[in-house]
């Protein structure tokens, strides 16, 4: 099974693998809104932190470096929030998972997938299409990347996919447009016959070689502002 | 780096205790360093903060920084996961119709050979780097025979004898 949904999931549109993530378990998610806007504003947060390190270097008042000791708190908080929303094909369950501060996963919302419904809708534009899983939205430009995502939900995890569009405002089932797509082409190809990816997964990404560097920036923080802190 | 077997269906691959004694031992004085440093910083005779900073985290990264490759054949999971008592990286690869393991050469400078694990779908999971080529295929055997994979066709012709 897991086979199966690795090789559906590569065969997605790039656009679409960007938004809905695969994990090792072969349980895909995405991120909620709240989880989008919470980014957006850890980033603000994160730019009035460096304009208050900013002031707080050239002017040296307390105010500002209290306030940028919130801030940067703020934004370190705000961080590491995660909310997304989980299709786990082994628990067969569709569920919100949130998470503060890199913590282990809570479950706000479960539902199992045989109830669960994945609804397809119209956006304002006439090519747009929004896909909602568990009260959350996924919006697409395209068609075409809205029903690859659909078809990959169907085949795979079997959800139950409902249409807004053709009779609306009333849903109706919604199926693949040709069952030969995705289901036929993972079975006929054997999976040892597959050519070997040319990218080789380093040990070290660039993401974690960065993440190396947050205690040198953390310690540098502390010894440029400790004594600043100590002359007040 | 050391490939311990804790039971028939649990291994790991990680710095040995002795390694680990020394790095800690080493990296602690290193961090009371750069602590010291830091606590009578913006005197007259001070390093700069961010000279500071770098050996202070470099301490760090000694005393709580740990790497270790999990394998849990009940869960037919591989596990790679490093922190410095904050989350670095935690990968997981499934095991299950795994092709098995290869040893190539990656042209890089200080570690040249990668022992890779290559996943069902032909993904290429580097599960550890090696200086010299025995190393790597020693490594990769003990991986291989433990996991109970096969190798896969390597461009190296002298690790394909390995199985």
């Amino acid at each position: 099974m897991e086979t199966s949904i690795n090789i559906g999931y590569q065969q997605l549109p790039e656009l679409v693998k960007r938004v809905v993530r695969l994990d090792a378990n072969a349980a895909i998610s995405f991120n909620t809104n709240k989880a989008i806007i919470i980014r957006l504003l850890a980033m603000f947060l994160s730019a009035i932190t460096m304009f208050t390190l900013c002031l707080v270097l050239f002017s040296g008042e307390l105010f500002h470096l209290i306030f940028l000791i919130v801030m940067v708190l703020g934004a370190f908080i705000l961080f590491s929030h995660s909310n997304r929303i989980v299709i786990d094909p082994h628990q067969c369950v569709v569920l919100r998972q949130e998470s503060w501060l890199w913590r282990s996963a809570k479950v706000v919302q479960q539902q199992d997938i045989e109830n669960a419904e994945v609804v397809m809708t119209q956006t304002g534009n006439k090519d747009g299409r929004r896909i909602e899983v568990l009260g959350q939205v996924l919006q697409f430009q395209l068609a075409s990347e809205a029903e690859a995502l659909m078809t990959f939900l169907k085949q795979q995890f079997n959800v139950n996919t409902m249409e807004q569009i053709s009779i609306w405002p009333n849903k109706t089932s919604w199926f693949p447009a040709s069952d030969k797509g995705l289901g036929a082409d993972h079975e006929a190809p054997g999976d040892a016959d597959l050519p070997l990816s040319d990218d080789i997964v380093p040990l070290w990404s660039l993401r974690d070689k960065l993440m190396l560097l947050i205690p040198v920036l953390v310690f540098s923080f502390v010894a440029a502002v400790l004594p600043w802190v100590r002359s007040l | 780096m050391i490939f311990i077997q804790h039971s028939p269906q649990l291994a790991s691959y990680q710095p040995s205790a002795l390694v680990k004694l020394l790095l800690k031992s080493f990296g602690g004085i290193i961090l009371l360093v750069g602590l010291l440093n830091i606590y009578f910083s913006g005197g007259e005779r001070s390093l700069p903060f961010w000279v500071v900073g770098i050996i202070t985290a470099l301490g760090w990264h000694a005393v709580f920084g740990s790497f270790r490759v999990r394998i849990d054949l009940t869960d037919q999971m591989i596990e790679l996961k490093a922190t410095a008592l904050m989350p670095i990286f935690n990968r997981r690869y499934s095991l299950v119709g795994a092709r098995g393991f290869r040893v190539v050469s990656t042209g890089a400078s200080t570690r040249p050979y990668s022992v890779l694990l290559v996943t069902r779908e032909g993904q290429q999971i580097t599960i550890s780097n090696a200086k010299h080529q025995g190393d790597a295929v020693i490594t990769a055997r003990q991986f291989v025979e433990f996991c109970r994979l096969p190798w896969v066709d390597d461009i190296n012709p002298s690790c394909s004898t390995g199985s």
